[in-house]
């Protein structure tokens, strides 16, 4: 019999939502150069109708929230497919949120973890800055500068979508005994 | 390292229909606190819909641990929920939105919440249990 993955999985991703948070906490530099550009980014405007959330209604708001929950929901339930395909649809639905919260930014927070994690080592060490540090930020601040981020949100949730659809159709087609229909 | 990390920006390399999906429904990294603390928020509704679900079945009986895990779960819930009023506050208005009563509420009821489910829950762990050795007389 298969063995459940269920908690194995959700202790990895609360481990990694963990680091996360404390390498972001602890070195905030990134995090203090988007928040300076909050009003330019984030908030819409008339010069800047194309801005980002909408042109500042609160039913597109409310549809960005919903269409990206049933999307995750969706990927959630592909991965939970082949991880753990004998638990019900509440717990698969439990694991979709955080998961696809994870998966969602992972392209610009992957490069953006590691070099704060450099930085931090650099400082706890003694050893310095790391010298991929400065371009590597140089080139995070652009993207998200240049309000390119989003394009990356919606790669990495396809990008995981088709591998999980891959991995899930393997599965299928590979039976109990271990051959292959 | 370096050119490991370069990997990761591709962005010149996606299609333009990712990019345009991106700018239609995506949202900003500063504003992506929004989506957890939405998450939060139905989770927050599925665990209180379980115990309620839970306390119909079983009833309250002797103890008040699932009354009191709710009533936890309904002070985190209405904490995240202010949270994401003031996301939703900012994202659709023209300034940035920040109170700093509504912020400190929130972490108040996030507090509170949590004392009330840790503190059963740890009450549950450490109570004396009856005592499985047999009376002496028998």
């Amino acid at each position: 019999m298969k063995k459940d993955l269920l908690i194995p999985v959700m202790v990895i991703m609360g481990v990694l939502a963990t680091a996360y948070i404390v390498v972001f906490d602890w070195e905030y530099n990134l995090l203090e150069a988007e928040m300076g550009l909050i009003d330019q980014l984030l908030l819409s405007s008339e010069e800047n109708p194309a801005g980002l959330v909408q042109q500042g209604s609160v039913t597109a708001y409310l549809g960005q929230m919903i269409f990206w929950t049933f999307s995750l929901i969706l990927l959630g339930l592909v991965w939970a497919g082949f991880l753990f395909p004998k638990r019900p649809l509440v717990e698969k639905i439990i694991f979709s949120l955080p998961f696809g919260v994870l998966v969602m930014p992972l392209i610009f927070v992957i490069p953006a973890w590691i070099i704060s994690a450099g930085k931090i080592g650099g400082e706890l060490f003694g050893t310095g800055m790391p010298p991929y540090y400065g371009p590597t930020v140089g080139k995070i601040v652009y993207l998200i500068s240049s309000n390119h981020e989003q394009g990356y949100e919606i790669a990495a949730v396809l990008g995981f979508l088709v591998v999980g659809l891959l991995i899930l159709g393997i599965t299928k087609l590979v039976r109990k005994d271990g051959t292959v229909s | 390292m370096e050119q490991f990390l370069s990997l990761f920006f591709f962005i010149d390399k996606l299609p333009a229909w990712v990019l345009a999906a991106g700018m239609r429904w995506g949202i900003d990294m500063a504003c992506l606190c929004a989506l957890p603390n939405f998450f939060n928020l139905i989770l927050h509704f599925i665990i209180g819909g379980i115990i309620v679900i839970m306390l119909m079945q079983y009833g309250i009986r002797k103890n008040f641990f699932l009354p009191l895990l709710l009533l936890g779960i309904m002070f985190s819930g209405v904490s995240k929920f202010i949270d994401w009023i003031q996301n939703m506050l900012t994202a659709t208005g023209n300034t940035v939105f920040f109170s700093y009563n509504l912020d400190l509420l929130v972490e108040a009821l996030q507090f509170i919440g949590i004392a009330i489910i840790f503190y059963y829950i740890f009450r549950s762990l450490f109570a004396s249990k009856p005592s499985l050795t047999k009376p002496s007389n028998l």
